[in-house]
């Protein structure tokens, strides 16, 4: 009995350090972004001489002049300092956000198929295949990247960056091949006895009933996509989005006239569209993240 | 007899020219932008570019520049070290939490929508928008909320040597919880109910449940993620580039920042390609071994593996 007393105290205690270590981490994610939003609000004076309370006098304007002010000058090699503004900015971001998870998706979800359906050892060499590249790591690639993507004409060029460079490994391809192995070989049967190809078991059946799990990588592609900065910084200097232009208008920002205030109000302008997203669809691509193991 | 065998040979062969023109453009892109960008690589390590960009064989020298630098080169040394501190920190801090908060999400305690909102808040938010938020407040927001509750005055803490690398490394496993929370409480939803029921008519504490139950189930996720993580060891460049652009302190630096800052800084030269890829050979040459051995050293421990320890 006592022993059990003492187990169940050591449980109670686990789990109220570990609420007190999630309200830590909660705080100090929370704070700076509350801090932020309110700071936002704040005209430049006031900012500079309370930066940690509540506004004086509620500054919605910011939100406004942000647009007009919010310039980016962005150095693309070989070519000069371009400036650009907010539409042409929000502008980039659909598109890319829009377009780049496109071909990755369904290049990952077909071989996932191939691999999870069509059981022969070229599909077990292509799993082991996946296994490796998930865990060798491959150390500076970059230069080598750059030299080649500059050859093929892929470097600063929005289509062949959104069609190319779709290679079908990692996680994503754990995922897909977890959902098509969930799904009842029975439909594939019934089809193939009622006279249907290949091609129709893959168009007209399994995808269609693959379409919340593509939805949800699809969803992360778009989200991780209008939030990349890496990809116009590295590979598409002409196209900038906001993330990038954000990161970029901190160091130009005096140049256009824009206060501290007018800069935390276009970071929550760029986060309106991802947050909108993400709370929608939140429950949707909670329960679809499952992974495998890659064990073997 | 002979037109069941050929009817099968035509069905065969169907299948396969179907795997092939569907295999065919991923495979292709995987092909030209994983294998061929890594052959490369190694290639572009054994040779030098001149000032007219000609391409010259140049032996092991580069090989040997880069094996000096990581004895020699102060920023390299320091990054390599940087790089396996942040590694054991997310390790040694960044998991046991994640555990923690994915156990708690599963039993359903309170609030718990909420509070898995806001760790999810680092992966919907851009990094851009996390990271220069976190950069303001610490350089605005902080010394003067320091400075009014406590009195005290507070350095800056991404600037001052002492205290930059610490905050990058809180920085790093306070945004890393996302997906890996997400992740680990789907595979504890994932077990059976009725194991969990069974552990509860045995009387066991939430304690021995996830230690003896939940942990040893969901070990495939944990092999996963500590494995790549493993992988990552030198790739990773974290938020320096956010928080400093090219002008990272030395005490914070990284090895994927390194090797980015030397690939596509303003002052990168396509001439010191062939060094940074004999550098990341190097890197590769370590943690490919590194990541096989604690691989098979978690598969051996696997504790629903028989004869497991």
């Amino acid at each position: 009995m006592k022993s059990d007393a003492l187990k169940n105290n050591v449980s109670r205690a686990m789990i109220l350090l570990g609420f007190a270590f999630l309200i830590i981490i909660s705080a100090m994610l929370l704070i700076p972004i509350l801090w932020s939003v309110i700071a936002s609000l704040k005209d430049p004076v006031d900012y500079v001489n309370n930066t940690f309370s509540i506004p004086d006098k509620w500054n919605f304007q910011n939100y406004s002049s942000i647009f007009n002010k919010l310039k980016v000058d962005v150095f693309i090699p070989e070519k000069g300092t371009y400036t650009y503004g907010f539409i042409t900015l929000f502008t980039n971001s659909l598109l890319i956000a829009l377009v780049f998870p496109v071909m990755p998706t369904l290049s990952t979800a077909f071989t996932a198929y191939i691999i999870s359906k069509y059981k022969c050892k070229f599909t077990n060499f292509l799993q082991v295949v996946n296994i490796i590249v998930m865990i060798i790591p491959i150390v500076g690639s970059l230069p080598s990247a750059l030299i080649i993507n500059k050859m093929i004409g892929r470097y600063d060029n929005f289509l062949l960056m959104a069609l190319l460079g779709c290679s079908p490994f990692g996680f994503n391809l754990l995922f897909f091949k977890y959902a098509f192995e969930r799904i009842d070989n029975a439909y594939r049967e019934a089809a193939y006895i009622d006279g249907a190809g290949d091609y129709s078991v893959l168009f007209r059946i399994m995808l269609p009933m693959m379409m919340p799990a593509m939805g949800v990588i699809y969803l992360l592609g778009f989200l991780g996509a209008w939030n990349d900065y890496m990809t116009p910084l590295v590979w598409l200097r002409s196209f900038p989005n906001l993330a990038l232009g954000m990161y970029f208008f901190q160091y130009s920002a005096a140049k256009y006239g824009a206060s501290i205030p007018e800069i935390l109000a276009g970071f929550v302008i760029v986060s309106i569209p991802s947050v909108i997203l993400f709370l929608s669809l939140q429950g949707k691509v909670m329960k679809n993240l499952s992974v495998g193991g890659i064990k073997g | 007899m002979k037109t069941k065998i050929s009817e099968k040979k035509k069905m065969k062969r169907s299948t396969a020219i179907f795997m092939t023109v569907i295999l065919a453009f991923p495979l292709l892109n995987f092909l030209v932008f994983y294998v061929f960008i890594n052959i490369n690589t190694i290639i572009l390590a054994f040779q030098n570019i001149d000032k007219d960009y000609n391409y010259t064989f140049a032996g092991l020298s580069n090989i040997k520049a880069a094996f000096i630098a990581l004895v020699d080169d102060p920023l390299l040394l320091m990054s390599v070290k940087n790089s396996f501190i942040l590694f054991f920190a997310t390790l040694i801090i960044g998991f046991p939490l994640t555990i923690m908060f994915a156990y708690i999400f599963y039993k359903k305690y309170i609030a718990n929508k909420m509070f898995l909102t806001i760790l999810m808040l680092p992966s919907f938010l851009s990094a851009i928008i996390i990271s220069l938020v976190f950069l303001k407040f610490t350089e605005n927001a902080l010394p003067d909320m320091l400075s009014r509750i406590f009195g005290i005055t507070a350095p800056y803490f991404l600037k001052d040597p002492n205290f930059s690398f610490p905050t990058i490394i809180v920085f790093v496993v306070m945004t890393g919880f996302a997906t890996s929370v997400i992740i680990y409480l789907n595979a504890m939803t994932a077990i059976s109910p009725d194991i969990i029921e069974s552990g509860k008519i045995d009387g066991v504490s939430n304690l021995q449940e996830l230690l003896y139950i939940i942990l040893p189930l969901v070990y495939p996720t944990i092999l996963t993620f500590t494995v790549t993580g493993v992988a990552a060891i030198f790739v990773s460049m974290g938020p320096l580039y956010i928080f400093y652009a090219e002008a990272a302190p030395q005490e914070t630096y990284l090895s994927g920042y390194y090797l980015f800052i030397k690939a596509v800084g303003l002052h990168s030269t396509i001439r010191d390609y062939p060094y940074l890829s004999a550098v990341g050979i190097i890197f590769t040459l370590i943690a490919t071994p590194l990541t096989l051995i604690v691989k098979k050293k978690l598969e051996d421990f696997d504790p629903m593996k028989d004869g497991g320890k």
